[in-house]
């Protein structure tokens, strides 16, 4: 089959010279194979009137041609060892900056699954594309002129033979386009879905163990092998087809030759030396074809991924962009406004219906609501991971739009509800906030977050290896961990949502009055349900609904007998519930 | 170079064991390789003659007779060539999937204690295109491996025929070119081998991070540093595929220079011959075709010995994989029980690693059916560490934990895991429907059953709300589910089931005030006559217990 992609094409900028290389390289090699086939041939044809060959000079010649061969096979290595690792380099951080550029808000849209098998497997896939099949294409069209030209001495009606069947032979794989088109994307469909399937294994294994629905689960899972093995399969029937094609061609036309140069010998018209020469060189007019479509089935490989690598530069990633202008509030506010935000996700109904918000610089604001109120969406809006549909956010005075997500971020910092832990060592988690950070940094954001204690404790303190994305830690450790990293910067503006729902009541108690000693330099805008941590707030605003419902101080607060208050005394009929009947071991 | 673990001719023998459910196929493909690769010598061998018969150089056999032979050669190649592709390849493709399978079962029996230390996406790495590359050995390798002792063999025959001198001359190279050769190519190259697919696989955990990570990448401007990890990774790829790619083009070519040795040695004992007057043209021009078919084999191997040696490396790290050691061992005669009335830990002393302190120091427990109990303390003090031992994903230490007496060790693991139900601490959501979602809690759980356990756990009125209700997709890892929604679909994933003992991890760290006294009371209207273990960090969370047991 014929692979001639022109988003593979398009995206091999930057390394197309490697390509031409490697094709010449391989023409090269030709030249070499046919001095070779001229010299033993020539020796052979020669066997029948001893005396009229030089023994010495055609061994001479057979040699120095395998040694060229061999060599331009080695430089051949080392060029594709060049393509493959530019086009490596080129394609990563093309599709890194896009996971980048897509940011929080619109990651969904290319998904873990899509992410790793495009960047990993895919761009690996296409490797072989780019080293082997198209270098392989360009020198199965340039070969038989060669060849041709070699042999149209020897023979001229077989050689131009050779010549017309191997020029229709390659286009005529053209035929089978319409199917690798289907099947391309087929192929692609079902290993996503089986990388998808298997990685959601891996990372629910123990709920799928804790309820029992592993037998189940493996069930599935072979359903899904079973499909991309049916899929390769039907890739590999489409390339032994082709295969058997071309094959049927090739040998017919081998054959052919063989009479046709039988017949002249027999005439006396050609050399025996002639006739052996074009029987050698005969089958190279299609050696070039059979390499290539031996790499094929994997080239097609590339091909899908390719594909899908050109759907997710393709993604929309366009942000509402404005100058920088630098304003400032007409009646002197100092901070972060929100004014008549809506946002809503695709497709749900309104997240957010004209919020607006107010956080002062210096003060400490709160958002409290119940879970599906509004609140994470409302953080999620200050970091600018994603764009209101409407209304407007301005940083002291001027639009979110006039920053770059990425400057905004240098001013905005945030404990998230729940915490990456990247693998790696405490240490390489807390330099992600602070890559310079020293030893007394860590150290003292560490105690800040009530866990400098616990590492220290560890005989590797901080170099000790969390595990797997912090599988070694428990929830608690990971907020901590959140919480140190986000002391280690010195963002004016600090969220925390949510930061302390997994915490210990003493280390909450004790964090929260830390963070209290912080709100006298920063500005802090804190999410929680948990009401005593927000008591001292400067401003509290109560979400529901998408809605602010109320505003204002506790004590403001609880004398309108609203939400907010009604939160306030449940909360303190279930912690009073609490306080009884603790037994120390 | 480094001793490795798995040596080149046990791994062979393994993966040839892994065959055995396509050993059929396998015999037919590699039948057919040997036959189409006859089918090669044949052509050139009586093509040549067909020349010099039609030429008159030779007055043996009849131009119709070497045109029959060279037709048939012609058509047995074709479609011994079409066979064996398929067949071999539908072979290799079959155990595959068997593999993948059979991957996923032992993971689970590893899981979670295990795997712990090992990166998820290096796992997925092994499962996905570790095990795809080891295609190369069963429907490339096997077939070849005959053959490429096969045709030399006949070769020589037909050397030996038509003047002995050819087969002193022949034999040594294709002693170095087919078995020397080939297995010092895979033992040099076997470590850079299996530092690509190392590589591949930490890339893999590296992206996976990166999008998992996402927002605490963006919220610290980690992003470019990310990437020049990611790059400084690639740069390790590609180093390792230097390796990888000189190494074919030198396995590939160097074999092919010792071929050209080869017919360069025929014509020279050839000259030698004619020089000695002993001489047969025909014969040498035949053998010369004949020669060269015959590394047509030996070219299909080498040209797979550096996809082998990834392969191999593959391999290994599958078995490294599946050789672990479960950290825990179902008894062979497991026993069942009906209800649990008693659960016991006796002076039970845990620590997760050797290097790492102990976690619990001679634990004593004793909890009664219906007892509500409710365990306190610092974080990472070791409070899911009792639960995960009861659940029995880890063993202890030392000491021992009982069921109505019977120790844990002897139960029944589905048994077990039958009857307590456990809420975790995150909640994972599968790319399913949201129904799908609560009903992992219980096989062949019906809509009713999931809507009535939603609506106690107070999530029903929040999946209403969704655009298709409850068969609304959740997507990848339930992207947009806010903490507290993840965490209600765990409790009704929990509360589908009907257990002697329901354990909750911080049930409500992720739940507001309003949901966690709905859901407190829940528990007390359904679960009055259970046996509750709550672990939390809240003491409103234990109002319900009659006993608190404070970890510190």
């Amino acid at each position: 089959m014929l692979l001639i992609n022109k988003t593979l094409l398009k995206m091999s900028k930057g390394f197309r010279g490697y390509i031409a290389l490697i094709a010449l390289l391989k023409l090269l090699t030709l030249a070499g194979i046919a001095m070779f086939a001229q010299s033993i041939s020539g020796f052979l044809g020669g066997l029948f009137d001893p005396g009229s060959v030089d023994f010495r000079e055609s061994v001479r010649t057979a040699f120095v041609s395998a040694v060229i061969i061999l060599i331009s096979e080695v430089l051949i290595g080392d060029v594709e060892y060049r393509c493959t690792a530019k086009s490596r380099i080129v394609l990563r951080e093309r599709i890194f900056s896009k996971i980048l550029l897509l940011d929080v808000g619109n990651i969904e849209k290319m998904g873990t699954t899509h992410a790793v098998a495009a960047a990993v497997d895919g761009i690996e896939a296409m490797q072989i594309y780019y080293s082997k099949y198209l270098p392989g294409l360009i020198y199965c069209a340039i070969s038989p002129f060669y060849l041709f030209w070699k042999l149209k001495e020897a023979s001229f009606t077989a050689a131009l033979f050779l010549l017309i069947v191997s020029l229709i032979l390659l286009p005529a794989n053209n035929f089978f386009r319409s199917v690798v088109r289907k099947l391309k994307d087929s192929y692609w469909v079902s290993f996503l879905n089986l990388t998808g399937y298997y990685l959601e294994s891996l990372y629910g294994l123990t709920t799928i163990m804790l309820f029992g629905r592993d037998r189940e689960r493996a069930g599935i899972l072979e359903t899904k092998t079973g499909d991309f093995c049916r899929k390769i399969m039907g890739i590999m029937r489409l390339n032994f087809k082709a295969f058997l094609f071309s094959d049927l061609v090739i040998y017919s036309s081998v054959f052919i030759t063989v009479l046709m140069v039988t017949a002249q010998l027999s005439k006396g018209e050609i050399s025996l030396a002639s006739a052996l020469l074009t029987l050698m060189l005969g089958y190279g007019f299609f050696g070039s074809i059979r390499i290539l479509m031996h790499s094929s089935h994997q080239a097609l490989a590339g091909v899908a991924a390719s594909q899908n690598l050109s759907r997710i530069f393709d993604i929309d990633t366009g942000r509402p962009s404005k100058p920088f202008v630098q304003k400032e509030e007409s009646d002197g506010f100092v901070g972060i406004r929100l004014e008549n935000v809506e946002y809503s996700y695709e497709d749900r109904d309104g997240v957010l219906n004209n919020v607006s918000i107010d956080i002062e610089r210096g003060k400490t604001t709160a958002l409290v609501g119940q879970s599906g109120s509004g609140k994470t969406t409302v953080s999620g809006i200050l970091m600018r991971f994603f764009d209101p549909q409407s209304g407007e956010i301005r940083f002291e005075g001027t639009d979110y739009a006039c920053y770059e997500p990425g400057e905004l971020r240098k001013k905005i910092i945030m404990v998230p509800q729940f915490v990456s832990i990247f693998s790696g060592t405490i240490e390489d988690n807390l330099l992600v906030a602070k890559p310079d950070a020293t030893i007394e940094e860590m150290h003292k954001a560490l105690e800040l977050a009530r866990l400098k204690d616990w590492v220290t404790g560890l005989p590797d303190g901080l170099k000790t290896d969390v595990g797997d994305a912090g599988a070694k830690l428990s929830g608690g450790q990971r907020q901590k961990i959140g919480i140190a990293r986000v002391l280690l910067g010195n963002a004016q503006y600090i969220i925390f949502d949510e930061a302390t729902s997994s915490v210990d009541f003493e280390s909450e108690r004790e964090i929260w009055a830390c963070i209290g000693e912080l709100s006298r330099m920063r500005t802090l805008v804190v999410i929680s349900h948990r009401l005593s941590t927000i008591r001292r707030a400067d401003r509290i605003y109560v979400l529901s609904g998408g809605k602010v419902a109320e505003r204002g101080s506790h004590e403001k607060l609880m004398e309108q007998n609203g939400i907010y208050t009604n939160l306030v005394s449940e909360q303190a009929v279930l912690e009073a519930r609490g306080v009884n009947g603790e037994v120390a071991v | 170079m480094k001793k490795r673990k798995y040596g080149l001719m046990q791994t062979t023998g393994r993966l040839l064991a892994m065959a055995a459910p396509v050993k059929g196929l396998l015999t037919v493909s590699t039948l057919a390789s040997i036959l189409g690769n006859l089918g090669h010598i044949g052509l050139l061998g009586f093509g040549s003659m067909m020349i010099m018969r039609g030429a008159g150089f030779t007055g043996s056999g009849s131009l119709v007779l070497w045109g029959a032979l060279t037709l048939f050669c012609s058509v047995l190649i074709f479609a011994c060539r079409y066979i064996e592709g398929y067949v071999s390849h539908a072979a290799a493709y079959k155990l595959l999937s068997y593999m993948r399978v059979d991957m996923f079962k032992t993971l689970s029996k590893l899981a979670p204690a295990c795997l712990v230390d090992r990166h998820k996406g290096d796992i997925l790495s092994v499962a996905i295109s570790d095990i795809e590359i080891i295609e190369v050995f069963f429907a490339h390798t096997i077939g070849p491996l005959f053959t490429v002792i096969l045709l030399p063999a006949v070769t020589l025959c037909v050397a030996a025929a038509i003047a002995p001198l050819f087969v002193p001359a022949l034999l040594p190279i294709y002693i170095i070119i087919c078995v020397l050769f080939p297995i010092a190519a895979v033992r040099l190259g076997r470590n850079a081998g299996m530092a690509y697919r190392q590589r591949v696989g930490e890339l893999k955990s590296l992206t996976i991070e990166s999008v998992m990570g996402l927002k605490d990448i963006q919220i610290f401007g980690f992003g470019q540093r990310r990437i020049d990890m990611v790059q400084d990774k690639t740069a390790e790829i590609n180093k390792v595929s230097r390796l990888l790619t000189m190494h074919r083009q030198i396995v590939t070519s160097a074999p092919t220079f010792f071929v050209y040795l080869a017919r360069i040695l025929v014509i020279s004992v050839a000259a030698y011959l004619a020089a000695t007057g002993d001489h047969d043209p025909v014969g040498v021009i035949a053998l010369s075709f004949v020669v060269s078919a015959s590394f047509s084999s030996t070219q299909s191997l080498t040209t797979v010995i550096s996809s082998l040696l990834e392969a191999y490396a593959a391999a290994e790290r599958l078995f490294v994989l599946e050789d672990m050691q479960p950290e825990v061992v179902e008894a062979e005669n497991p026993v069942m029980f009906h209800k649990i009335e008693r659960v016991e830990f006796d002076n039970v002393t845990f620590r997760y690693s050797t290097e790492r302190g102990k976690v619990l120091d001679g634990f004593n427990l004793t909890l009664s059916a219906g007892e509500k109990l409710g365990i306190s303390g610092e974080s990472g003090i070791g409070k899911s560490t009792v639960i995960r031992l009861l659940l029995r994903f880890w063993e202890p230490t030392s000491g021992e934990i009982r069921i109505n007496g019977i120790p844990l060790k002897e139960i029944s693991l589905a048994c077990l895991r039958e009857r307590i139900s456990m809420l975790e601490q995150e909640t994972f959501i599968f790319n399913d429907t949201v129904a799908a979602n609560i009903a992992v809690g219980k096989e062949g759980a019906t809509l009713q059953e999931v809507m009535a356990s939603a609506k106690r756990a107070q999530i029903h009125d929040f999946i209403m709300t969704l655009p298709d209700g409850y068969a609304t997709q959740m997507g990848e890892m339930g992207g947009r589910l806010s903490g507290g929604e993840r965490q209600r679909i765990g409790i009704a994933r929990a509360m589908l089931r009907d257990p002697d003992i329901l354990i909750m991890d911080e049930p409500t760290s992720n739940l507001d005030v309003l949901n966690e006294k709905e859901m407190l009371k829940t528990l007390e209207d359904e679960y009055g006559d259970k046996t509750l273990f709550i672990v939390s960090h809240r003491s409103s969370t234990l109002t319900g217990c009659s006993r608190i047991i404070h970890l510190g």
